[in-house]
């Protein structure tokens, strides 16, 4: 097969999958995960297959879309999207083939790996995208599957909500800053758009602002990292994947992508290096002092994102290496440290690191994938976390100025702290237990090795991935993988290769230095636990004020609009229209032309009209005023036959009867008589209600000319030389086709909310 | 309402109604008539049968949601717009069917009829929605 084929068969494999899963998991319910486990480790293997290709240049396909924005659906493989398409469709398969032992009724099986495989098809598509507006599609799908996979947790609604509206303001920021580069470089394929000398004399720091608030949102960047930690509520397993291994970590790749434009502005790669240099060292501290596994966890993916982000901000050679191999470390321990947070919760019904005591006993493999995974995060030699933090000191250490350093001893702190919460969680299931409660039937009942096997998979993989970069073992190097994403995202490869041990140089004496930093922290809480005096939520708390007060900003306006009093909102309505035609018909020159004379049957159809209105104006009896008003409505219909459009008459006709036999019921439910209002809120309502139907009346002037402009003749023509013979619906089923189905989807919102309406007021 | 002329009338009165709308919404592409037409038509005789016989069949329909009424109309109407890759140029784009029938001779059958028949399905839809949660009280 050609590569093309291959590259199309990615994404549209893990489609297919996600078509399937949705039966598979009605059918064979849990278990629906392992064939699609296999399908996604395919989509891996096929990645595998293209990997020596797209080392050597781009592979790409692409095709026409929206022409008129310059937009094409294109796929492009090199190595920067081949690095996160392996952690996704590969770490995906492992959490797939872990959810059968961990799926026990918290959600529906067809749900969940509905929006799972969905999940990897989408962030599959996204950092697959040759085209920034399929990029853009599959960043707005991982939004909409992340939400339905938190949402379906028990109580997870809330957190979903919070998550789905931070997020989307990050689209939006995404979608400003892709309409922006579409307007100024009419192009919008990510190959123009990450190339410098495309943007000269375009506005490309507000292009870049906006990208860069994108990633924040996306990649939990303080202050937008508020969505994460609530968002725990969801499945483990889909904390493993869409928290640490692949939905977070879109945002890094979208800055990753633009490492090289990015670069060209200092003052913008500076605001990111310092926001996750910031990010990192609090989210740091926050994770040291909680007690739940899963919040120790979020707030660490937040604080490890933020280093990478930072390095990413600094943006030389080594700190994109450095980058790119931290990247898929923790990708891998951090999802096997998920996978083992979820099997803790189900044999031992707690996360709770205190309460983990005693459990390296009773869960050796679990315990043992914990430690493991916990020496990649501490970044102990020779684990790929230590070769990937190794790496990034290098780069921080590359550009010597004030900044940096500020950058730099921030960051070394962050790492510090790091390792000292990666102690707190390998010795937890260590500490001894005071009681020994829980039997062991109740461990067998789930297939807990398996889930276990699957944790230390990831963490070994993680420990591995650091020993392939040794130069004794020349297998799967990753280095060159590595060496080729660094060369897409900056234009350069690094001078020098990863490896494990790069010699007694500054970066290796500051890894050491955290290590031992870190151990020195852990070892004095241990005697003092002296950390209590960091605060515990200072970051949410603001946050959730922040809110809180911009709720309080929108309950005026809402609570004016929420009144339960429609004379308002159509004085209002009147009001605005009013205002808007007014001075529109004021601003124009040239007054309607004049129409001949009218037909006698029009006057008097006019006139009581006319009258009809001021009855309903008058009516003290509610009833007299609407019958009043229905027959004002088949007078209206009256005129339109007169002016020779049968259609609207028979239009207007039903929709007469219909307001006319629900009004009815509206009215059994109303005093019969009008209140008696004050006379100056009646002067004001009879004025707003002049104004509004003046503007009309004066709109309607202008659309009554002899000749039809040259659109309707356009129309007519085209009637004429089809079957049809009826120009309205012609028009509508056929020219504005999109313009009716908006409208049918307007009123069928309304029968919604008219429904919804009558049923709060009857629970009241 | 509710005297025996108006309930035997409701009864004559329904099936009419229901013979005018298909009539309205086969004829709407050559005269005088449309889905909307079609629909408002018999949102009219839903109405007129629920003041005079009360809440019945037709209306429990949608005791498990308006959704499921109009939400079938919408997707129609959707399915509607992507057919249009299949017959012809693009979303949205409609064609014309030709048939050969007996007596008749020529029959041109646009499709566009389903988009109509969508359209009409919605305003049915909306109309029994809330005469039935209106009148749903007096019981």
């Amino acid at each position: 097969m050609s590569p093309e084929l291959l590259l199309i068969a990615v994404p549209g494999l893990l489609g297919v999958a996600t078509v399937m899963a949705v039966p598979l998991g009605a059918w064979l319910g849990a278990r629906a995960g392992y064939p699609l486990a296999v399908l996604s480790a395919a989509c891996g293997a096929v990645l595998f297959v293209l990997l020596d290709e797209a080392l050597d240049s781009p592979v790409t396909v692409s095709g026409q879309w929206l022409p008129t924005l310059a937009a094409e659906w294109g796929l492009r493989l090199d190595a920067l999207g081949l690095t996160f398409a392996l952690v996704i469709t590969l770490v995906g398969a492992v959490v797939l083939a872990y959810s059968p032992g961990y799926l026990h009724g918290e959600m529906a099986p067809a749900r969940y790996y509905g929006a799972l495989t969905g999940f990897a098809a989408a962030m599959t598509l996204l950092v697959l995208a040759g085209d920034a507006l399929v990029l853009y599609v599959g960043w707005e799908l991982t939004t909409l599957t992340s939400y339905l996979l938190i949402a379906a947790a028990p109580g997870g609604r809330p957190a979903a909500a919070r998550a789905l509206l931070i997020t989307f303001t990050g689209g939006l920021a995404l979608l400003a800053a892709l309409l922006l580069a579409a307007a100024s470089l009419d192009a919008l394929s990510l190959a123009t758009l990450t190339d410098p000398s495309a943007w000269t004399g375009a506005p490309v720091v507000a292009f870049l602002a906006l990208l860069v608030l994108a990633a924040a949102v996306k990649s939990v960047q303080a202050p937008f990292h508020v969505w994460l930690p609530p968002a725990m509520v969801a499945p483990t397993p889909v904390s493993a994947y869409l928290h640490a291994a692949a939905m977070v970590t879109a945002g890094l790749y979208l800055l990753l992508r633009f490492a090289g434009l990015l670069a060209t502005q200092p003052v913008i790669a500076g605001v990111v290096a310092g926001m996750g240099a910031v990010t990192a060292l609090f989210a740091a501290a926050v994770a040291v002092r909680r007690d739940d596994f899963k919040q120790v966890l979020a707030y660490s993916t937040i604080s490890q994102l933020g280093f990478m982000v930072a390095l990413v901000g600094v943006g030389t050679k080594a700190a994109i290496a450095g980058a790119l191999a931290y990247f898929l470390a923790h990708a891998t321990y951090k999802a096997a440290l998920f996978l083992c947070a979820g099997v803790f919760d189900h044999s031992l019904e707690t996360r709770k690191l205190p309460e983990l005591a005693g459990s390296a006993r009773r869960l050796p493999l679990n315990t043992a994938a914990v430690v493991v995974a916990c020496v990649s995060m501490a970044g102990v030699p020779p684990a790929l976390g230590w070769v990937g933090k190794d790496e990034g000191i290098k780069g921080l250490l590359e550009k010597p100025d004030v900044f940096q350093w500020l950058v730099l001893v921030t960051v070394v702190a962050a790492l510090a702290l790091t390792v000292a919460y990666s102690i707190r969680v390998a010795v937890a299931p260590f500490a001894k237990s005071s009681d020994a409660a829980g039997s062991s039937e109740e461990l067998s009942q789930r297939p807990i090795w398996s889930m276990s096997l699957w944790a230390a998979l990831l963490a070994t993989v993680s420990i591995g991935l650091g020993l392939v970069t040794a130069k004794f073992i020349p297998f799967l190097h990753i280095t060159p993988l590595i060496d080729a994403a660094t060369e897409v995202a900056l234009g350069q490869a690094p001078d020098k290769p990863l490896v494990v041990f790069p010699g007694f140089t500054a970066a290796f004496f500051t890894s050491v230095g955290t290590i031992l930093a870190g151990a020195a922290v852990y070892a004095l809480w241990r005697a003092r636990g002296w950390w209590q005096v960091l605060p515990a939520d200072l970051g949410t708390r603001l946050a959730d004020g922040l809110g809180h007060r911009l709720v309080a900003l929108g309950s005026a306006p809402q609570r004016l609009w929420s009144a339960p009093r429609p004379a308002l909102h159509l004085g209002i309505l009147f009001v605005v229209v009013a205002s808007v035609a007014g001075a529109g018909l004021i601003s124009l020159s040239e007054g309607p032309e004049a129409v001949a004379g009218e037909s006698a049957p029009r006057w008097v159809v006019a006139l009581l009209i006319g009258a009809g209105a001021l009855v309903v104006a008058r009516a003290h009896d509610r009833l007299a005023a609407f019958a009043a008003l229905g027959a004002v409505g088949f007078l209206v219909a009256t005129w339109y036959v007169l002016h020779g459009a049968p259609q609207l008459a028979a239009v207007q006709l039903v929709i007469d009867a219909l307001t006319i036999g629900l009004g009815m019921f509206v009215l059994r439910h109303l005093p019969r008589t009008f209140p008696q209002r004050r006379p100056l809120r009646r002067t004001g309502a009879a004025a707003a209600a002049l104004a509004g139907g003046l503007a009309f009346a004066g709109l309607s002037l202008f659309q009554r000319t002899d000749a039809l402009p040259a659109a309707s003749e356009h129309y007519l023509d085209e009637a004429r030389s089809s079957s049809t013979q009826n120009v309205v619906t012609e028009v509508l089923s056929h020219y504005r086709a999109l313009d009716t189905l908006g409208e049918t989807t307007v009123i069928a919102i309304a029968a919604v909310g008219v429904v919804a309406v009558i049923r709060m007021g009857r629970q009241r | 309402m509710s005297t025996l002329i108006s309930r035997v009338a409701a009864r004559v009165i329904t099936p009419l109604a229901v013979a005018l709308g298909v009539f309205l919404w086969l004829r709407g592409h050559f005269a005088l008539g449309g889905g909307f037409l079609a629909g408002g038509a018999i949102g009219v005789a839903v109405v007129f049968r629920h003041v005079t016989i009360g809440a019945d069949s037709i209306e429990r329909l949608l005791d498990r949601g308006v959704g499921h009424v109009v939400g079938a109309g919408l997707l129609l109407m959707i399915a509607y717009g992507f057919a249009g890759y299949v017959w012809g140029k693009g979303f949205m784009a409609s064609a014309t069917l030709h048939l050969e029938a007996p007596l008749v001779g020529d029959v041109a059958i646009p499709s566009t009829l389903l988009f109509e028949l969508g359209v009409s399905v919605v305003v049915i839809g909306a109309a029994v929605a809330v005469i039935h949660e209106l009148g749903d009280d007096q019981e």
